[in-house]
């Protein structure tokens, strides 16, 4: 069981036919240079207790929440996380203005509140799954899930920091370029998002 | 109220590509006893595309069509198969309903198991996987042994193997 959980939870951050969640993580973290993995480790987590929170609590049904909204909110938080990758390009400098939201702390908070609206949206998968009379089971279906997503994230945040290595300190790509470039094309596939859900 | 609810949950219809089942080893009832939950528009889809039914069936609600049940118990005979030492059960239908969201069924399905020891199984699910990628079954088995296993089948893993 927990076994199960733990694949689930790590194939539903790496489904590329629902890429809402990768396309999230690059824009977040696209714009860190390898030597600082540090930095995106931590800000990775920010992401990971909003997530965790939203996610144990709306499975708990501690919280409730219409999925519609969540459906139309994920595309919103990548939007912005894209877009602040154009205001704050490179992760080193500080911001031309005095903006306290763009800031590197500003950063944290956003994807510590984005990781929120992330965690309802893992959760409605994660109640699709559950099944009759393992209620007993739950918190470490609970449990496996989310490492599971976590594994997953690890997976897509090792690979922005090997394409970012050899883009950045091999090719010695003009970085506002390339972060910018990035953000443009997740900012496409995320109007692709937005036209589906329109459609219905 | 109900044509509220089905409207609702056709916009509502994420897509989540999966179905979940409950297999267990009834001794008493000497056969293998299936639960299994699928999406009402991901059945409509899949058995208009394998058997050329051109009308909507209308699953699930009071317009079904007469051969609705027909035409779902051969998908289900086709896509999931039990195999006793390796001999080929056969599926015997109980009946399905609707899910409480109205968005699925619930399927309720056995095969019969011929007396003797079972030593080995063979389970394959590629229900729907034919139609999404990304289409993932859940199967919990509580096997002739009374033990509990934790399957997941997708696209080129559809088949798993016991012995006992």
């Amino acid at each position: 069981m927990f076994e199960l959980y733990l694949k689930l939870g790590f194939g539903h951050l790496l489904d590329i036919n629902a890429y809402d969640h990768l396309l999230f993580i690059i824009a977040l973290t696209i714009s860190y240079r390898p030597q600082e993995w540090r930095k995106l480790l931590i800000l990775v987590t920010a992401f990971t207790i909003g997530h965790s929170v939203t996610l144990a609590l709306a499975v708990l049904d501690l919280i409730q929440f219409s999925p519609i909204v969540i459906e139309w909110l994920i595309p919103i938080t990548i939007l912005l996380t894209a877009l602040f990758n154009f205001y704050r390009p490179y992760s080193d400098e500080e911001p031309a203005s005095e903006n306290r939201f763009l800031s590197e702390s500003g950063k944290y908070m956003s994807a510590l509140f984005f990781g929120l609206i992330h965690g309802m949206g893992f959760s409605n998968f994660l109640r699709s799954t559950l099944m009759p009379g393992e209620e007993g089971q739950l918190g470490w279906q609970l449990l496996a899930f989310n490492l599971g997503i976590e594994a997953g994230q690890l997976v897509i945040v090792f690979f922005i920091i090997s394409i970012n290595f050899i883009v950045f300190n091999l090719l010695n790509t003009n970085r506002k370029w390339w972060i910018r470039s990035v953000s443009l094309g997740i900012i496409g596939f995320t109007g692709w998002i937005l036209w589906g859900l329109w459609q219905g | 109220m109900i044509l509220l609810l089905q409207f609702l949950s056709l916009w509502l219809a994420h897509d989540i590509h999966l179905t979940k089942a409950q297999v267990e080893f009834n001794q008493a009832d000497q056969a293998v006893q299936v639960s299994m939950h699928i999406f009402l528009d991901d059945l409509e889809t899949v058995i208009k595309d394998e058997t050329g039914f051109v009308d909507k069936m209308h699953l699930g609600t009071e317009k079904e069509v007469a051969v609705g049940d027909s035409l779902l118990v051969a998908y289900l005979s086709n896509h999931f198969t039990v195999t006793v030492n390796e001999q080929p059960l056969v599926l015997s239908f109980l009946g399905k309903e609707n899910s409480e969201d109205l968005l699925a069924v619930w399927c309720y399905f056995e095969f019969p198991v011929p007396k003797g020891t079972i030593a080995q199984v063979t389970l394959t699910n590629d229900v729907l996987t034919e139609l999404y990628d990304d289409q993932q079954n859940i199967v919990s088995l509580k096997g002739p042994d009374r033990k509990m296993d934790y399957l997941l089948f997708k696209k080129g893993e559809t088949t798993s193997q016991f012995t006992y």
